[in-house]
């Protein structure tokens, strides 16, 4: 929650004056998330760099605009697909037909089972639970686990119902809470 | 029943997010109790929750930055960069401490010479002590004073400078200066104007021009704005230099064999003609503004210094201290100036004009200066 509010604070220095510093701070507390979540849309490294280069150019130009959104994490998540998905159009050789989460490592490490006191084993269980999630349920379980997106937020960027994420999000869990509770057994 | 098995994974994965409303909580507590499930893998699930997934490949954040930023803020080659101003408000800051010592000060001038200090600007961060019979008006790093002396002479006061004159200044005006200060002599032609700065001593009648004589330097140097001053050397007093309008003279400060031989090349001693020079005052093409008193506005200038006669400057304009990690940043030159910047803002810039060949640290008023090791490895 904090964070919200801190990046409200900074969408407000960024918009009405053009702060460079508020500016940097942004681009280095969402750049990584950006980028993972860029890259499913556009596997690429270099291609989704250039995304995010792309998005937080915009965001830099059209600052004034900025006044105007809501909430600048759910408008730099949209940006980041819509410019992927257009990047994937300019350059049809790399086109991809369909989110590819393949390239995005989803798992716990090998520190984990010390840290949870459970095996390697159920560990393991675990993290290939993650990896057949199906690619929308693993894309919103990503979103909302680790860029700690709210289910309403997932919903407006992926054009989406909320019903829909929250099934989804059932879903993973189920998968997740399954492998653990086999595992325990 | 699958029904009711969905609904309580969509109710976990809503209590796990923090999505969960307290009705939502509850049913899924029913839900449980009512199936008979013991949740043992509750705790784990939360625990999984919040444990952070292992890091994916990212991207060098900081090299995609820079050339974000040079794209985005290309006149952030040092000159002028639009941001807020941030001295304004450092310039003037006033701590208690000093607020004391400039009352205690006005009460020692007050019983002495009645007439002693006029706080014209109200900004004045000066301070004077009654020192047996010797005033002191300083400035402190980071900030920059202008006062009145008795007989009416206009000094501004640049970052970490002092002056003492005698209390018997009326008749007799000598001053003392260390540091950098911008001088407007009211006439007085019975009278003469004399500033000893270091081993300098300079001579005037009715004129304006700028001192700068910092003991962490290596030169002193005098700028004339307007009439004529004499200027003698403690080292040579016979030898007197008159200097004309928008002229400046430059002398180098010798004080042991070594530290000249370390500063003049080949290691030769100078002969006394090459202790000092005279130029022409260079002026700020943008403003009219001659670059030796562009500090009165405000402005740090500086032109082909080295990072280390730079970072002597910049810790006296933001009153901050600059180390260097590694030697190899100490040459780096830079052509520039500073206005509105912080310092923060001053040290991108210059990192910048050099195509980042160092990174810095800040802790509070302490920077370190590190060469960059990323782009070395290129």
């Amino acid at each position: 929650m904090t964070t919200d509010s801190h990046i409200k604070s900074l969408q407000t220095k960024i918009a009405e004056h053009s702060d460079q510093e508020a500016f940097k701070e942004l681009y280095y507390l969402l750049y990584k998330d950006l980028f993972r979540f860029a890259r499913i849309f556009i596997p690429q490294k270099e291609l989704a760099e250039e995304v995010l280069q792309d998005v937080f150019t915009k965001v830099w130009l059209q600052s004034e605009q900025l006044l105007a959104v809501n909430n600048l994490k759910v408008y730099l998540y949209t940006a980041a697909k819509n410019s992927a998905i257009n990047y994937q159009k300019k350059y049809p050789l790399q086109l991809l037909t369909k989110p590819d989460l393949s390239a995005i490592e989803l798992s716990y490490g090998s520190r984990t089972p010390e840290e949870l006191m459970i095996s390697a084993q159920t560990i393991a269980g675990i993290n290939k639970a993650i990896q057949l999630l199906p690619p929308k349920c693993k894309l919103i379980f990503l979103m909302v686990k680790e860029d700690q997106l709210k289910y309403k937020e997932v919903a407006q960027i992926l054009n989406i119902s909320l019903k829909t994420v929250e099934a989804q999000m059932g879903i993973a869990i189920k998968k997740l809470g399954a492998a653990s509770l086999f595992n325990l057994s | 029943m699958e029904n009711i098995d969905a609904r309580l994974w969509v109710l976990a994965g809503k209590k796990l997010s923090g999505e969960a409303t307290s009705e939502e909580l509850n049913e899924l507590e029913e839900l449980l109790k009512s199936q008979g499930i013991e949740f043992a893998s509750q705790d784990l699930l939360t625990k999984l929750w919040h444990l952070p997934l292992q890091k994916t490949y990212t991207p060098d954040i900081d090299k995609n930055w820079s050339s974000l930023s040079q794209n985005l803020f290309p006149e952030k080659s040092i000159f002028y960069i639009g941001t807020p101003p941030v001295i304004a408000h450092n310039k003037f800051r006033m701590t208690r401490k000093w607020l004391a010592a400039a009352a205690a000060v006005l009460l020692i001038a007050t019983a002495g010479i009645g007439y002693y200090l006029s706080h014209n600007t109200k900004q004045s961060e000066s301070a004077a002590t009654k020192q047996h019979t010797t005033n002191q008006v300083a400035s402190r790093n980071g900030s920059r004073s202008t006062l009145t002396l008795p007989d009416g002479t206009k000094v501004s006061l640049n970052a970490g400078s002092k002056i003492f004159y005698k209390n018997n200044f009326t008749i007799n005006r000598e001053i003392t200066l260390t540091g950098e200060a911008y001088f407007d002599v009211m006439h007085d032609a019975a009278n003469p104007f004399v500033i000893h700065a270091a081993n300098v001593h300079i001579k005037v009648l009715g004129t304006a021009f700028n001192v700068k004589a910092y003991p962490a330097d290596d030169r002193i140097e005098t700028a004339l704005v307007r009439g004529s001053v004499e200027l003698t050397t403690s080292d040579d007093p016979e030898r007197k230099i008159l200097l004309r309008p928008n002229e400046k003279i430059t002398i180098l400060k010798i004080k042991t064999a070594e530290d000249s031989a370390a500063k003049i090349p080949f290691g030769k001693l100078p002969k006394k003609e090459e202790l000092y020079t005279i130029s022409l005052m260079q002026v700020d093409k943008k403003d009219n503004v001659p670059e030796d008193v562009a500090w009165m506005q405000d402005k740090l200038i500086f032109k082909g210094e080295t990072f280390e006669q730079l970072a002597i400057e910049m810790e006296r304009w933001y009153d901050v201290k600059l180390f260097f990690a590694n030697d190899s940043c100490r040459n780096i030159k830079f052509t520039g100036a500073f206005e509105k910047q912080n310092i923060v803002q001053a040290l991108q810039a210059l990192s910048f004009s050099c195509d980042y060949k160092f990174v810095y640290s800040i802790d509070k008023n302490i920077i370190t200066i590190k060469s960059n090791k990323r782009l070395l490895n290129h």
